[in-house]
């Protein structure tokens, strides 16, 4: 039967802290190196999820008044870009079903009440 | 700043030109390929508004791929075409964009109808009294 009782916090810091002094220093300086490592890890680990959540993106967002006029104007542009473009398909669309319409073999009273 | 007034200035100097090309056109200032397609409207275009002038120049895109039988029937219906309200216009399109879905056969049938019915007008004189058939012609008076 198992009859070791279960160490206190305390008594397992204290183990620990004399074996750690009792470690030569080449063991010491490895546990040092490998503890940097893991540090390292964990920050870089840190900063992916800070740009994940858009931090990163920062520098896309308009700082001063004269970027949200640049901003604003840009989106004026395209918005009549995007207009003109619907209704010049629409406008070529009507051309093109009135020629038909005009060149057909049926005659145009056909169509017209 | 001087980004920001350069932007407007070339948004500014693009819907300006925009604009100016829905502007109504003078007749003098068709291309000749278009002065031919529209030559049957040559006394009232500059007289049209100019919506109904941009429509008309844009069907006129594809008046020098037309076969001439296409051209003249182009020429004849224009102006009947042009005095047409625009309420009238848009039944005919939506008319035609609804025959054009017909079946090929069906409408194969529905423009020999049209034809019969055609050459049956053209053939009554304009007293209204159809023409006596041939074979009566030559029969004996009684």
């Amino acid at each position: 039967m198992n009859d070791r009782q279960p160490l206190a916090k305390e008594a397992l810091a204290k183990l620990l802290t004399r074996a750690a002094q009792q470690l030569d220093s080449g063991t010491v300086t490895a546990l040092r190196r490998a503890r940097d490592v893991a540090l390292e890890r964990q920050l870089q680990k840190k900063h992916v999820f800070a740009l994940s959540t858009g931090h990163g993106m920062h520098w896309l967002m308009p700082h001063s008044i004269h970027q949200w006029v640049a901003i604003a104007i840009l989106l004026v542009a395209v918005l009549f870009g995007g207009i003109t473009y619907v209704h010049d398909a629409h406008e070529h669309d009507l051309a093109h079903l009135d020629a038909e319409i005009l060149v057909d073999d049926l005659p145009l009273e056909v169509f017209v009440d | 700043m001087r980004n920001s007034a350069i932007v407007v200035f070339l948004l500014l100097l693009y819907m300006a030109s925009a604009s100016a090309s829905a502007a109504t056109k003078p007749w003098q200032s068709l291309t000749p390929v278009q002065q031919e397609a529209l030559s049957s409207l040559s006394q009232q275009w500059d007289k049209l508004p100019e919506l109904q002038q941009q429509r008309l120049l844009n069907t006129t895109k594809k008046y020098p791929k037309f076969t001439p039988e296409q051209k003249q029937r182009f020429h004849d219906r224009l102006e009947a075409w042009s005095k047409l309200t625009p309420e009238q216009r848009k039944a005919a399109r939506e008319k035609y964009h609804a025959f054009s879905k017909v079946p090929a056969e069906k409408r194969e049938q529905v423009k020999q109808m049209v034809r019969h019915n055609q050459a049956k007008k053209e053939q009554t004189p304009a007293s209204g009294i159809p023409p006596a058939p041939a074979s009566d012609q030559n029969a004996p008076l009684r």
